[in-house]
Formats: structure tokens, sequence, C-alpha cells
């Protein structure tokens, strides 16, 4: 992020930053952001799908044995139904 | 030593101790000890009613997270933007303690708006370590976790969105409990980052942070996030012998400070002993769950903090005489956000707002979304072959004041073995397990399927009688008088 960017980024989220703190800040959201970018692609979020693996049989009593290989997963249908947990609470007019 | 500190609410009532005794010698000790440790942001002199009602937290005395409201109260979240503002009504979770018969003695310092893991990120200063001056009790439920070690409260509320409620346990050798998303009501929880927060509790023991539960969880109309599950404690003495936990060494096995390493594989080696079978559990999909956790908690809180404005929230700052641009009221708005939120808000709020700006969002937002079900779908694919994951809380002991204020990102991988939990909304318990080559606490942290905390709570049993933790004579519990 340049001083520019940082400036507008200010005003949208409606933020007056001086020029010491835009000194300050760059270079931190700088490695942020570089931290933050270092995401691989992983597909469409709608469209989520890993690659197949045979799941480990089980074992016989007593015997520990890793899990040395990734567990097979549902295709991206059953994974964007929302089996998992991603809501989003509807805004509470009387909480601040 | 004082009883009132040293013992768990278990044990104080097998003692035949009178709890409510305790609570009054912990209110006055809050108030000689509180500018040394800074845990509490406000005591409240009404905290004992005219009569301790009936329940099962009759007469036990808590702190409660400056984030989770009480009518009245001054839930500031130790933010300056919101000074001077009062609650106008309670939270679920306060409700409960109290219809439980719970005595809130005050409200506790924590990192601002629940953002950081140092509680250094607070308008009313750093909370100190109870163990060591100097160190960070961890955050942001710093103020929580150091009154309850620091025998100040029986237990605490505080909030967990990335490891808030484990990292204070874990700094401070005490137990933390991060219930299940929806397990516990968000109603009057000052939201950080909505689809991450959950209440979660500090305590001095499992069973205790076993019975808190029980009075907070179950469905709340006002919370259409929380979920129809009641909790109910397990019976004692359920046996954990044959149950498998799995350990993710692809995490693990990068522990680079040699005595969490140690106390690590000791822990394990003690669940082995308890009949336990440990196994390898990879968790590739972990690698990148801080930078994943980081973008979508930022885009919330950018989105949540935008109602601080200085209109219906804290008070209002007039804009200097040299603001150009916007209208008065926009000019006004841009001078209380700027006045009134602190350096760590401030960053996160304008990473959030860049991660989903035009021409940014797929590259960081929607990456990070679909990293999240990724991560959330291995986690549960594992949980169904292992009963939990166990895995340290944290890569070292808590750390000195100061140390990484000036280095975000280092400061965010404190964060790199709690995060998965929450992104996948999981349980996950905090269990003092040693102390480091300083003298400072250690932990493990159990992570249960979905609405296990029953199996928590027993793995965490177990354990914990085997370790001992709160017998170790270092502990503020016993040096304080």
């Amino acid at each position: 992020m340049d001083g520019m960017d940082i400036k507008e980024l200010g005003r949208l989220a409606g933020l007056d930053l001086t020029p010491a703190q835009m000194r300050r800040l760059a270079p931190q959201l700088a490695a942020i952001t570089r931290f933050c970018g270092d995401l691989p692609a992983a597909g469409n979020v709608d469209d989520v799908t890993l690659a197949e693996t045979v799941v480990p049989a089980p074992d016989a009593p007593g015997v520990e044995r890793p899990l040395d290989r990734p567990v097979a997963l549902a295709n991206a249908p059953e994974l964007a139904a929302e089996r998992f947990i991603t809501p989003s609470p509807l805004p509470d007019p009387d909480a601040p | 030593m004082s009883w009132w500190r040293r013992m768990t609410m278990t044990q104080a009532r097998g003692a035949g101790r009178e709890p409510v005794a305790g609570t009054g010698a912990m209110a006055a000790a809050a108030v000689r000890e509180g500018r040394t440790l800074n845990a509490f942001t406000w005591l409240d002199p009404a905290w004992m009613p005219p009569s301790v009602g009936q329940g099962p937290l009759a007469g036990f005395g808590c702190a409660v997270k400056a984030n989770i409201c009480g009518a009245g109260w001054p839930n500031d979240c130790a933010s300056a933007v919101l000074s001077h503002y009062r609650s106008p009504y309670g939270s679920t979770a306060v409700a409960r303690l109290q219809a439980a018969g719970g005595l809130c003695l005050g409200l506790a310092n924590m990192d601002e708006f629940g953002m950081g893991s140092s509680c250094e990120y607070s308008t009313y200063g750093p909370v100190q370590n109870p163990w060591r001056e100097g160190f960070t009790a961890g955050g942001s439920s710093g103020g929580s976790a150091a009154a309850v070690a620091a025998g100040l409260a029986w237990f605490a509320l505080g909030s967990d969105t990335g490891g808030s409620v484990r990292l204070p346990a874990h700094c401070c050798g005490i137990v933390g409990l991060k219930p299940t998303y929806g397990r516990v009501s968000r109603y009057g929880l000052i939201a950080f980052a909505s689809s991450l927060d959950v209440i979660g509790i500090l305590a001095r023991s499992v069973d205790d942070a076993a019975l808190v539960l029980s009075v907070l969880a179950g469905p709340d109309p006002r919370d259409a996030t929380s979920l129809d599950a009641a909790f109910a404690v397990p019976d004692p003495g359920l046996p954990v012998r044959g149950l498998t936990l799995g350990v993710p060494r692809d995490l693990t096995d990068g522990l680079a400070e040699p005595a969490v390493r140690e106390d690590f594989e000791r822990t394990l080696a003690v669940a082995r002993d308890l009949g336990l079978k440990v196994v390898d559990a990879p968790l590739p999909a972990a690698a990148d769950a801080v930078q994943t956790y980081l973008v979508l908690a930022a885009a919330e809180a950018a989105s949540n903090l935008a109602r601080y404005d200085g209109s219906l929230y804290g008070g209002t700052t007039e804009p200097g005489a040299g603001s150009v641009g916007g209208t008065a009221f926009e000019q006004q708005v841009t001078a209380t956000r700027t006045a009134g939120l602190g350096p760590e808000v401030k960053r996160r709020i304008l990473l959030g707002t860049h991660v989903l700006a035009a021409g940014y969002r797929q590259r960081f937002y929607d990456r990070a979304q679909a990293h999240r079900k990724v991560l959330t779908a291995r986690m549960q694919e594992v949980l169904g072959v292992v009963d939990a994951l166990i895995l340290p809380t944290a890569a070292e002991g808590a750390f000195r004041l100061g140390s990484r204020l000036d280095d975000p990102v280092a400061m965010y991988r404190t964060d790199q073995f709690t995060v998965p939990a929450s992104l996948a909304g999981l349980p996950a318990l905090t269990l003092p397990t040693g102390l480091d080559a300083r003298g400072l606490p250690l932990s493990v942290q159990l992570v249960g399927p979905r609405l296990g905390e029953d199996l928590l709570i027993r793995l965490g049993r177990a354990l914990e009688e085997a370790l001992d933790f709160r017998s170790r004579k270092e502990a503020p519990w016993h040096r304080l008088p």
C-alpha cells in the first residue's frame, strides 16, 4: 500500500490519518497484506473441491495408526449447503 | 495464603466454606490490589445484592469482560470511543449468571474491542501477569484471566474470537473454555467479528468451567445464532480409557521453544498413561489459518465498528478548525473515530476495508472464505475419526510487555494454534500443564467436535487430576496473602 492508498482507505473507514500515522502504518499494513496475501487460490468459494483419497480402514482393537492420508470430502454442492457453521446474525437494533 | 484465592468453587463447597464470604474478601482485595494488576476497568460498588439468591452459582463472585453488557454498566470495551457509555440493557449471559445466584464484581480489562493478544491495547493500560510483573496476561480477555489467577474472582467471563479466552488462560495458568459457536447467547456481547465471537469462561478448574457453562448454555430467542442445545455437567468418574487424541504433528513439530516441546510431549505421555490413544492427525489446511482468520475478522470488524460514529454511543469529538471535506456531520464522524479508536483497532479497520474493496475482495476475502470452508470440513472429518485434537495453546509462555507492539504480524502469529477451532466454530479447552524455563505457565488445548464440550470436560478432568498443576507453590493463588 502506498501513502495515497492508506489515506483513501482511511477516508473510506472514517479515519483522518496524519502524515506521521501514515508513515508508521504504511510498512505495518504492507507487511500484513503481504502476510494475508500468501493465501493460495483454493478455487471458487462456491465450488471447493479436493482430490479424493482413501479413508483409512478401521483398525483392529489396540492398534494405533496415524492418519497419514487426507480424508475424502464431499463435493462442492454439499459443502455449499451450509453443513458447517457460517451464520450471519441479523443486526440487533438495541445493541451498540 | 487465603482459602478464597486457593480453592476452586467445587472445593469450597465440599469444604463447607461460605462462597459469599470469599467473594467479599475478593472484592476488598480487588480494591487494594486493583492498580497493581490493572485487571479491572470498573468495580461495582453495589455488587452485593440485598440477599444472595439460590442456584448453582449462589454467592460466587465473578469478573465480566468489559464488552459483555450489564444494565447500567460502563461497557466501554476499553475504548475511548465509548467513554461515558452506560449500557441500557444487560446481556443474556449476565442475566443467567445472576439468576443462578452469581455475583458480578465488576468489568475486566481487555484489549480494545477484543482486538489483541496481549491486553496492551487497552485505553486503561496493560494488564500485568499475576505470575510475573512485566509480562503479558494474554489477550484479549487478559483482565478476566488475571483476576481469576490472582484470586480476585472465582471465575470470569471472557470473549473468544481467535483465542481470546484460551490464550489468557494459557498465560495465567488457569482453565479456559471456548464453547461451540452458538452454545452461549451473544445477546449483549458487543460485536467484534460476528461469525467468530463466542462468550467463554475462565475458571480455576475444569469442573468450575463446566458448572458455569451449564448455567450459560442454551437457546435464546434474542440471538438468532444460538443453538437449541443445553449443557449438563458430565457425571464425575466417567472413564476416558480407550478414547483417541489426535495430534496435528504438522503444526506441533515446528515448535521452536524446547520447554514447550518437552511439556507437550510429557502431557502426551500422561495421556497415554491414562489409557488414551494418541495418534497423528495432520491438519495441512491449518497452515494458513492465521491469515484466513485475520482477513475475515478484520472484514467483519470493519463492518461492525462502523457504528461508532459519535451519534449513538459514547462521546463526540468536534472537528478541528482545519478539517476539510465532507459535510459537518461527516467531519464530526471522522474526528470522533480518529480520536476515539486506538492503533490496533485502526489497523484492523483499515485492513478490513482493504480486503473488502473492489479489486481486492477476490484475492483476500473470497480466498479466506474458501480456506475457512476447507479447514472446517477437514477438522470435522478428522474429529469423526479421533475423539479430540490435542495441541499446545501457544508456541511459548507469556511474553514481555512491549516486546511485540512494533511487529503486528508477530503478534498475530501468537494465535496460530487457537484460530483453527475459532474458524471451524468448534469447542476448545485450555488446561495448564507446566512451567517454562522462566517459571511462566504452559498449557495444552483440547479441541472437540461440535457440541462436544462434555467430552472435553471428561478429558480435561482426567488430565487435570494427573497433572495436578493447581498445587504448584509458585502459583499466585498460593503466594498472595
